[in-house]
């Protein structure tokens, strides 16, 4: 008997493992992004697709993206949804941009001044969404508005336009800004802060302490509060996160692109989200994986930027996006149900 | 079993406007005694449950731990003092490990500083061992707790309130939603606790569960109690008469 119990014991612990690869919730990400690589490379690669240029051009597409993913995707694993980052990202360009080119700040008080004005805009809607408890989504589209709102109002009354030019000539000799705006070899940093954030928010997410309570807020919040984790905690110090990342995201455009722009980031909410629920990510909570929205974004910034070789006019990519979205969701809805079925048993 | 109860409520009210919920109701649990609380609904079950949980705290009357006078204000003042309740719900994520579940909120941890992190090995090596001592068999800890039973469930709720140390342990209705089998390993479960000299109050209706585990039934009826008593005073029909109103005595007993 012993021995038979065991042997069961050992294959059913086998296929559980198997299932568990093939149900983890980034293999979905990781095959679509294998898959259009792989598309592009056939149909679009003697157009150029598989050149360094274009290369570095949809790791820095998929890198903007992807810096904000990641710390979405840990608030939407909490149960909530920040719809500001589009805005907090315009307003953190504009704000550096306009403290060293007009009002000649030292480049490093302008950027230490946005992640300031960036967690006030964290605390803000954290304090509305705990205090009033209505769902982040209205809450934080609200935000949305004031925010782009207060950026493009400031930037008219201050200087008469929506763009601040020639940041890179006024910030030129500050040994500050070298994190922000070096290339790393042939590309750009914006790259390497992309997989520094992944990694520090999957490893948050999947080997701390404060990881287990994130899974928990959003999988079953009043279970959470009963074993006396601080949801509301969580749910701030994630709100501030996803504004700072929001914020970084800001300070290494205007460096990549010369200019801050109060019109800049429109829709950029929704990309992230794309990209976090294409990594396996639930919309609902208590369940995603900054290593997945990694590869989501990196499908983004792929499809984004490899759909220009294709023969279909460019304007049908958002169709496009919208049915890569659509098949990774229910993909993922579909092997998620496949790991969270009970097990059968006798 | 010692002869000295660990938790004690002595006459305890409970009034909501002015109805009375529990009226002058006393249970004493002892270590390594499963008490039984019977009764229909309405009884005041969970009112009783609620004040030894710290849930909310009676109008009248004592509760006692280790035979001193206590107020318990909250639940996590009842959990510092070894009372765990185990509700029906079970205060489980589902889409989450069964050992991130059995550690949730008490984490350990390894390193040190910033790079300190969730030991997960211990916590599954831990959560394992302390389902084997209950009975429990799961075949990975890792899997979700959503995939598991109902009596599964149960079972690693129950584990982890003995891993952290609970003296007396409150299980609300914990085999009400379950076939046979299953309720079996549940009643499994709380003998092996009540083996460990844990106390036990078994809230159910069940009197089938109740009679072959409990060593004291005390049974509620409108808020009132009916009888204490214990095992060799009464058998299983007695009993099942006793909660159905059945039988003759069926008036407060007289003898707290």
């Amino acid at each position: 008997m012993p021995s038979q119990s065991d042997t069961s014991r050992k294959s059913s612990g086998a296929r559980t493992s198997l299932r568990a690869l093939l149900t983890r919730p980034e293999s979905t990400a990781i095959a679509g992004t294998i898959a259009v690589f792989v598309f592009f490379a056939i149909f679009t690669g003697s157009a150029g697709f598989l050149s360094l240029a274009m290369t570095r051009n949809y790791l820095e597409v998929a890198a903007t993206i992807g810096i904000i993913a990641a710390p979405i995707t840990l608030l939407l694993v909490a149960g909530e949804f920040d719809l500001s980052v589009g805005s907090t990202v315009a307003a953190s360009q504009v704000l550096t941009s306009y403290l060293i080119v007009h009002a000649h700040w030292f480049p490093v008080f302008a950027i230490l001044t946005t992640f300031v004005v960036a967690v006030l805009i964290g605390l803000g809607n954290a304090y509305l969404v705990v205090k009033t408890r209505l769902p982040s989504f209205i809450i934080t589209l609200a935000t949305l508005f004031i925010v782009r709102g207060a950026t493009q109002g400031a930037l008219r009354m201050l200087t008469g336009t929506s763009i601040v030019n020639g940041v890179r000539a006024a910030a030129a000799h500050s040994p500050a800004v070298w994190l922000f705006s070096t290339p790393v070899g042939p590309f750009q940093v914006s790259l390497f802060w992309w997989v520094l954030i992944t990694a520090l928010c999957a490893w948050v997410l999947q080997k701390t302490s404060f990881g287990n309570w994130i899974l928990a807020t959003g999988g079953n919040q009043a279970a959470a509060v009963r074993t006396g984790i601080p949801v509301e905690t969580v749910k701030t110090i994630l709100f501030v996160t996803t504004a700072v990342a929001a914020a970084l995201v800001g300070v290494l455009d205007i460096f990549a692109i010369n200019q801050g722009d109060a019109n800049s980031a429109v829709g950029r909410e929704f990309e992230v989200v794309t990209a976090a629920v294409i990594g396996g990510a639930l919309i609902t909570g208590g369940y995603g994986s900054p290593v997945g929205t990694f590869f989501g974004a990196l499908l983004f910034g792929m499809v984004d930027q490899g759909f220009f070789f294709t023969p279909l006019p460019d304007v049908w990519f958002m169709s496009f996006l919208g049915i890569m979205l659509l098949l990774a969701v229910l993909i993922n809805n579909y092997t998620r149900n496949l790991a969270l079925k009970p097990a059968r048993r006798s | 079993m010692s002869d000295q109860p660990y938790l004690e409520a002595i006459g305890v009210s409970k009034y909501y406007e002015t109805v009375a919920a529990l009226r002058d109701v006393t249970i004493r649990v002892h270590p390594g005694e499963v008490v039984c609380l019977l009764g229909d609904n309405g009884a005041g079950k969970s009112t009783l449950i609620q004040i030894l949980s710290g849930v909310v705290q009676p109008d009248t009357g004592t509760v006692r731990i280790g035979g001193r006078d206590v107020r318990l204000a909250s639940p996590n003042d009842a959990m510092a003092q070894g009372i765990a309740t185990v509700f029906q719900d079970l205060a489980v994520v589902p889409m989450m490990s069964v050992y991130r579940n059995f550690f949730l909120g008490r984490e350990p941890s390894i390193g040190w500083g910033p790079f300190q992190r969730f030991d997960q090995a211990r916590a599954m090596q831990i959560a394992e061992k302390e389902l084997a001592d209950l009975g429990v068999t799961i075949d990975d800890v890792r899997r979700p707790i959503g995939t598991l039973s109902g009596g599964q469930r149960q079972s690693v709720a129950v584990a982890r309130a003995v891993h952290f140390g609970a003296k007396v342990l409150i299980l609300d209705e914990p085999t009400s939603a379950l076939g046979v089998k299953q309720a079996e390993m549940v009643l499994e479960n709380v003998r092996r606790a009540r083996d460990r000299g844990i106390g036990v109050v078994l809230i159910t209706h069940n009197v089938h569960h109740a009679y072959p585990i409990g060593d004291t039934f005390v049974v509620l009826f409108l808020g009132r109690q009916l009888r204490s008593l214990k095992k060799a005073e009464l058998t299983e029909l007695q009993l099942m008469n006793l909660m159905t109103g059945r039988d003759e005595g069926a008036q407060p007993s007289s003898s707290r």
